[in-house]
This record gives structure tokens, sequence and C-alpha cells, in this order.
């Protein structure tokens, strides 16, 4: 029942000397008499990865919410780094098909301010070309937004989170309705991108096996904090199986199977691997 | 015949104006998939009317006043909770309308055309009227000119834009007044069921040929200006009621575009 905050040694050694990109301090919010969040902490550093998860209704959402400014909570506190810069991929997008836009259009209105007068403002357009080629949706520029399929609109949307070459990276179920080999590659990439541009990232899931492979810590949220740290102790912690049932083996593939003394964690991308079992076991 | 031809011209300047300024507030509650609001701010403007007769103020500033107060009540409410805005807006509608009733019956000595403010009349628009359409212009213009992309993106999804810096609250909150404001002031002139098709019509005829939101809002400009003209010119040939006209030019175009595929 207790949010390990303290348990540094799930860490890696650089994430031990930086200042955290946000921290949330005991947390609380209820919607009526219904307790949403109950004393809530996290705290999310350069490179990282930290992967929410929890069963439909645990506070999920909520929780990003509040970190994103959107919602208050009751009690509690959420502190940012200065002039923290956020990039997020929300779950979905409703457009009205009355809108006329291209997904050109889309991303261009994405783009982060550079000065901002009374009437005008530029922006920095350098880095719409790299991730729109990296992400491998130029073929989809003059497509109007509502014409998109599920995959196509979620590379959209992480390609406008990048665009404003955040400090921290928040994903909302990046990889909902998209096959297991779009997952792959996009958790491939997201591993290539905190690495390079030194992201902090924190993705909302409920996926249970593929999502962990690169995660540093797991948040197990269910209200409370059931249990969190580096995704192999989160699995085998009676919190979890509790929470997730028999299925948890299948979490057993996310293990790195490398030694993180002399390993840590700044290898490329070739280590994701398909696990052959993961379809039969997919769960959500 | 020099009166004649002065009403004329004022009706087609008045109404013009209006074409004018309703478009860009219109693509907004079509993409926003709004309509409704602007109904219920018309409704309620209603309640502004009685309250000024009850008051004895003057009619145009009261229902400006009433109109606003309502949109921000309307505002808050639904950025506070739990009620659907579709149910918010038909409880406030429909309550501000038959509040606006029974005060207009409470007063005896009165006897008011309701149907003069449903319908209008564009033709005794008068001088001080057209200078409130222009004033309006100008800060509809203004507006749009600091807040379009903020409006866009927005319209687009408003917790990623709040996210990314844009100051929602305060902008949608300024466009809601400036509708109220809007609707308020054209109510008296040319009647609620003009002004409504004025701001909804055009735009949905002009997405059949937009590509981009700039071009929509053009062409709304463009459809709501021709409707004008053409209602105006139907009426003084063959004596139709003008506003009636009007809108019914208007859905004539829409009907016509809706012929043609949607570019994209």
């Amino acid at each position: 029942m207790k949010y390990a905050a303290t348990d540094l040694d799930h860490f890696s050694e650089s994430t031990l000397h930086t200042i955290p990109l946000i921290e949330a301090k005991h947390l609380n919010l209820s919607f009526g008499k219904q307790q949403v969040l109950e004393n809530v902490s996290l705290n999310i550093h350069p490179k990282e990865i930290v992967t929410l998860i929890g069963p439909n209704g645990a506070g999920k959402s909520t929780l990003l919410k509040i970190l994103l400014g959107l919602l208050t909570p009751d009690s509690g506190k959420v502190v940012r780094k200065r002039h923290l810069n956020v990039g997020f991929m929300p779950q979905k997008i409703q457009i009205d098909p009355t809108l006329p836009m291209t997904v050109e259009r889309f991303l261009q209105l994405g783009l982060k301010i550079q000065k901002r007068g009374f009437f005008r403002r530029e922006y920095s357009t350098t880095n719409l070309e790299k991730y729109v080629d990296e992400l491998n949706i130029g073929y989809l520029l003059k497509q109007p937004i509502q014409q998109v399929s599920g995959g196509e609109m979620q590379r959209i949307l992480l390609a406008r989170a990048l665009l404003r070459e955040p400090d921290l990276l928040v994903l909302d179920e990046p990889v909902q309705g998209v096959d297991l080999q779009g997952q792959t590659e996009l958790y491939q990439y997201l591993n290539q991108l905190r690495h390079r541009e030194g992201y902090g990232i924190l993705m909302v899931s409920h996926d249970l096996h593929i999502v962990m492979k690169h995660t540093d810590e797991v948040l197990c949220l269910n209200r409370h904090m059931c249990c969190s740290g580096h995704p192999h102790s989160v699995s085998q912690s009676k919190e979890f199986q509790d929470l997730f049932g028999e299925h948890t083996e299948a979490i057993a593939v996310y293990e790195h199977h490398h030694d993180e003394a002399t390993c840590d964690h700044s290898h490329g991308h070739n280590h994701i691997h398909l696990d052959e079992t993961g379809e039969s076991k997919h769960n959500d | 015949m020099i009166e004649m031809t002065q009403f004329l011209v004022f009706a087609l300047l008045g109404g013009i104006g209006l074409a004018l300024i309703s478009a860009p507030l219109g693509v907004f509650m079509v993409w926003q998939r709004q309509s409704y609001f602007g109904a219920t701010l018309a409704h309620s403007a209603l309640l502004g009317i009685s309250l000024g007769l009850l008051l004895q103020t003057d009619l145009t500033i009261t229902v400006i006043v009433v109109s606003m107060v309502i949109a921000w009540g309307i505002f808050t409410l639904s950025h506070s909770k739990q009620l659907s805005s579709d149910t918010l807006l038909g409880i406030l509608a429909h309550s501000s309308l038959a509040l606006g009733l029974v005060l207009i019956s409470l007063q005896n000595s009165v006897q008011i055309d309701i149907m003069g403010y449903l319908f209008g009349d564009i033709l005794s628009i008068t001088k001080t009227d057209l200078w409130l359409i222009a004033f309006t212009g100008v800060l509809i213009l203004l507006f749009y000119w600091r807040h379009w992309r903020d409006l866009l993106n927005i319209t687009l999804n408003p917790q990623l834009a709040q996210v990314e810096g844009t100051a929602v609250k305060t902008v949608q909150l300024q466009y809601i007044l400036l509708l109220a404001f809007m609707i308020a002031l054209s109510m008296k002139i040319v009647g609620i069921l003009l002004i409504t098709s004025l701001l909804i019509i055009p735009p949905a005829a002009a997405r059949r040929i937009s590509d981009t939101p700039e071009k929509m809002l053009l062409i709304s400009m463009l459809i709501g200006l021709l409707s004008v003209l053409g209602g105006l010119f139907a009426s003084y040939h063959f004596d139709l009621p003008p506003g009636a006209s009007i809108v019914l030019a208007a859905t004539a175009f829409f009907a016509i575009l809706q012929l043609k595929k949607a570019p994209m």
C-alpha cells in the first residue's frame, strides 16, 4: 500500500542526481463522494520512462490531467521544473468533419511560438520536416485529418507533441488500437528519443507486457499507488498480482536479460523484441 | 421617393454588415457543434426586452447586458460541473424565454409584438443601428486577428490547446461574449430567425467548396452577403417579407452546394 518514492535504487544512477521534471506530492481528489485519487505521489526525471498502469476507473486519466494542469487536486501539489515544456499526446481527438483541415495544417498549428507580439507571432518550423520524416507521415500531409486511420492518427499526434521539443512527453494510451507491429515500432522509437533528445516520458497504458520492456519505473495505480518500481519487481509484488490476477505471467517477457551494473539502459533500439506468445497473453 | 431609397440603402448596408460579422462567429459555431448555443442566446434576449420594458431602460442596451450576463452564466456553469451543456442550454433557453413572456404579460399597459422580435424588420434599420453594427465589426476583427489560431486549436482539442499554452478559457469567454453581444444587437434589428440563420447557414453552405478554414470563412461571408442582396431584391420586387426572404436565399445556396461533392 505504500508508494516507494524513496526507493531510489530502482532508478539508474544518472537519474539519482537530477532534479525531477515534474513531481507530484500526496495528491487527493474526489468527485462528489467518490474518491478518485488517494495520496498519490510520483516524480519523473529526464531520460526516464515511467509507465502508469491500472485497471479501468483506477484514476489514470485523472492523474494525468492533474499533472498536465487541466485539473486541480483537492489537496497535494504538483511541482514542475521551471519553464517545463510539455508535449502531450491525447488518447484520441475528434474533429468535426465540417472543419476543413489537412494533416499538414494540423501539425503547423502545433508549432511552438518563438516570439509573441500582440497580433503577430513567429513560429519555429525547423522540426516539422524532421519528425514528419521520422514518423513516416509525409504521405498523409495533404489528407483531411478526419480521414486518417487510428494508427496514422497516433503518429500524427505524436509528431505534434514532438514538434515542440518537450522536456516531458506525456502519452495517454499511445498504442490503443495499434497492432503489435506498430506498438513495437512506437516503443522502439520512444526509447531512441529519450536517449537522443533526453526527454522524460510518462505514458499511460493498460497493456501489461510490451510497455514494460523499456520502462524504468512502473507505477501501478488503483486510486492509490498500489505498487511501483522497476518492472521486474512490480510484476513479482503481491499487490500487482492481486490487481491483475493470473495472466501476470505475461509480464515475464519484459525482462531485459542484461546486467544493469554494466549496461545502464543506454543501449540502442535493437533490444526491442517481439514476444511470440505476446498476442495470446495480451490483455486489456 | 428619397425616403424610400434611404430605407432600402440602410437595409442593404445593415444586412451586408450583419452577414459579414456573423460569418466569423458562425463558422466556429458549426465547427464546434454549438449551433444550439446561438438559439439559446437569442431566446434569452427576449428576457432582456421584457426587463427593459419593465424597468423602462433603453431596450438595445438592456438586451445586450442581459444576453451577455446569460452568456457568461452558461460559460461558467458549463465549465464547473455535471450537467451536459446541451441540457443546460435547453433549460436556460426556455426558462428565460418563459420568464420574459411572463414579465411582459404582467405589464398591462404594454402591448408588444413578439413576432416583431422573432422576425424583426430589416427595413427599419436606423443610422444608430448601422454604427452599432460597424462597432461590432471592429471588435470582431480585432479579436479574430489576434486569436484566430488559438480558436482553431481550441476547436481541435481544448485540452491539447491548453497544455500547449493557449489561454483556452479566456479566449472562449471572449468569443461567447462577442457572440452574445452580436446576437442581442442584431436581434432587435433583424430578429431571432434572421440572425441565427445568418450564423449557421452560410458556413454550412460554404463547407462544400472550402479546403481550408480561412477559405471557409471568406466563402461564408460571400454567401451571407449574396443572400442579403438576393433576399432584399426578391422582397422588393415580389413584395415578400425581407427577413424570411434572406433566410430562404441562404438556404437555397446551401441546397445548391449540397449537390457538389466536398473537396476534402
